[in-house]
């Protein structure tokens, strides 16, 4: 039988998944950073979880810095895409192509 | 009662020496502050500002001084010369591997604005901003060199990499920059994720953040989420370092951002990855056949970035392409040692051999990247490598500096990157790596092409019209000057690199926890100069 924790840290295993999968296959860049966003969150609850089967409190410290670090790059990712949208209208991942070898 | 006071507020204000050893940390992070500020009362903010550049210069005074005087002169202030001290709960390691870091984070941090300063182009961006966060970009990384656990270096990699988001697409309405700073700001966000995602299994094993507990963590093949975790980790610093399967943002990056900004990247970043790894795998790990597939690993990451580097380096045409090659086949070398640190987690060679290459790559980056700024400055954007073609005749000194630097790329003896390379393969030699010693070599010398394929367009070939053409003005004169210096100063360390670095006493700093009344052994009796001796 698995414990709530457990079960916690498993289903933070399938979101990670998810989130790295939509990092890799979405080509919208917005949801790319969504994506990022789901694989921080996955993490956060990695180590919640973590923090109560190891029965030490450092797991949610994180947490909380984790979160303040995720709202700082969800800022910048937005400036930039905006900063993007404004020269080029358009924020698909395929028309990155300036930079080519 | 007065025992558990006693030790929160030692965690709440640590002792004075503290603030010495931090005291580059704390003066960049105020620096940039007043630098931000500077640009809001004076002036229109969207010129370039004087004034925050010199604040900003200043400011990275202290981490040239405080190191220099902490590593001439160990026993110092009341420290120990064997068991140098942590703070903060492991937050800050006070040991001369942090110093060392400061020093060399402090010198590229003054060498990139000071190259800004005096470049035609590079002075349009001196802007409050970028001064701003160029000193927090370089705070970030000190604070993840000098951190002895999870949460500190999360933050300064954080820190380090929010900054240089914003520091490559800085230039706004340059279309190419601004891809350069969106694909960066995915892998790096990615990465980041996968780092914190690696230490949550591996706390959940050991439960404690703490580099130095990861000596209890089981990393044999039966322990899976020990396993994972770790190849996570390991997997998103590679991102961050340019590793070569995880490469793929590096040369769009790197022939985005401008170039004064490109060498910073391309180096001082680096720099604070690689302690990080060196920390993490310093400390061993336990578990029956340990080390040995992790050394396998690094094996793999070397080879096939030594391979990529080199390789693709060839085909490309862009003088920033090819050197952003030439920094991946680099941080192979890194994995060479990381391979040699995996199996001897102890031992004082591979360590020093890792600051040795490190002080040396930074330089001759730098360099590099200060020459092709340079050269930019007076023709286009995008350098090709057809454009340098006849440099020796128009530009004799540019091309002197910039032989000597991409010499010692190449590792060729009289310049300072043989020195480097000797040491890292000497040091996996001695760990019984020869296999990967021998690919190193083979592969080093495949990458001699396309280094060689630079210095015949500088010496051999005639220039034609699109060739570039350096001005001559006032400014150049400044530039001739620096870049002289710091090609001299290559030369120079390439002799003396290797002996200095060999006094630097390499323990880690380890925290006195008195959890049980008892404080932990190692700790040399003040004054005395007890021989310098390793960590387990």
């Amino acid at each position: 039988m698995l414990t709530l924790p457990e079960i916690g840290l498993y289903f933070s295993f399938l979101m990670f998944l998810v989130g790295l999968a939509g990092v890799m296959f979405r080509k919208n860049i917005l949801f790319m950073m969504l994506s990022v966003e789901v694989l921080l969150n996955a993490a956060n609850l990695a180590f919640v979880c973590a923090s109560k089967l190891t029965g030490t409190i450092d797991g949610q410290v994180v947490m909380f810095f984790v979160m303040a670090v995720a709202a700082c790059e969800a800022a910048i990712g937005l400036a930039l895409i905006i900063a993007l949208y404004r020269t080029k209208a358009s924020i698909e991942a395929d028309d990155l192509k300036a930079l080519r070898g | 009662m007065n025992e558990a006071l006693d030790t929160s507020l030692n965690m709440m204000f640590p002792p004075a020496a503290f603030y010495l050893h931090a005291a580059p940390i704390l003066a960049l992070l105020v620096g940039g502050l007043v630098a931000l500020m500077a640009g809001v009362f004076r002036g229109n903010p969207d010129r370039p500002n004087m004034v925050s550049y010199q604040i900003g210069f200043i400011s990275c005074f202290p981490s040239v001084i405080v190191p220099l005087i902490l590593l001439s002169a160990p026993g110092s202030f009341g420290m120990s010369v064997t068991q140098p001290p942590a703070w903060l709960g492991s937050g800050f390691l006070g040991d001369q591997i942090t110093q060392f870091t400061f020093l060399i984070v402090g010198l590229g941090t003054m060498f990139t604005l000071f190259m800004a300063e005096i470049s035609n182009a590079g002075r349009q961006l001196l802007r409050p901003e970028l001064v701003c966060l160029l000193m927090f970009a370089s705070a970030g990384i000190m604070i993840m060199a000098s951190a002895g656990e999870f949460m500190a270096f999360f933050t300064g990699l954080e820190l380090m990499s929010v900054s240089l988001y914003v520091l490559v697409g800085y230039q706004r309405f340059d279309m190419r920059g601004l891809e350069a700073a969106v694909k960066y700001f995915l892998m790096g966000a990615t990465a980041s994720a996968i780092i914190l995602m690696g230490m949550a299994l591996i706390y959940l094993n050991i439960g404690s953040l703490r580099w130095s507990d990861l000596s209890s963590l089981n990393i044999s093949l039966s322990n899976p989420f020990g396993v994972i975790g770790l190849l996570m980790f390991i997997v998103g610093l590679s991102f961050k370092l340019g590793v070569a399967p995880f490469h793929t943002w590096g040369p769009d990056v790197y022939q985005g951002a401008h170039s004064t900004l490109t060498g910073y990247m391309s180096t001082l970043v680096k720099v604070g990855i690689v302690m990080v790894v060196l920390r993490i795998l310093g400390n061993g790990f336990s578990g029956a056949e340990g080390g040995a597939w992790l050394a396998k690993v690094f094996w793999v990451l070397a080879t096939l970035s030594i391979l990529v580097g080199s390789v693709f380096g060839l085909v490309h045409n862009s003088v920033k392409r090819m050197l952003a090659y030439s920094s991946i086949a680099n941080a192979g070398y890194f994995c060479l040692a990381f391979a040699t640190l995996a199996l001897s987690p102890t031992s004082p060679e591979a360590r020093q051999a890792v600051l040795a290459y490190t002080a040396i790559y930074t330089i001759l980056n730098l360099g590099t990247f200060a020459i092709l700024a340079w050269l930019e400055d007076s023709s286009r954007e995008d350098l090709l490598k057809e454009e340098l073609a006849g440099l020796g005749k128009r530009a004799p000194f540019a091309a002197l500096c910039l032989t000597v630097f991409i010499l010692g790329l190449a590792g060729i003896p009289p310049a300072a990157g043989f020195f480097g390379k000797f040491m890292l393969i000497n040091s996996a030699v001695s760990v019984g790596l020869v296999g990967l010693a021998i690919v190193m070599v083979v592969l080093s010398c495949i990458s001699l092409f396309y280094y060689l394929s630079i210095l015949v367009e500088i010496w051999l070939k005639p220039a034609t019209r699109s060739s570039v053409n350096p001005q001559d003005n006032e400014d150049a004169r400044d530039v001739r000057v620096l870049v002289g210096i710091v090609a001299a100063a290559s030369l120079v360390i390439g002799v003396v690199g290797p002996r200095w670095v060999a006094s630097i006493n390499t323990t880690f700093a380890r925290e006195l926890r008195s959890s049980s009344g008892e404080v932990k052994t190692g700790q040399a009796a003040p004054g005395v100069n007890a021989p310098v001796q390793q960590d387990m």
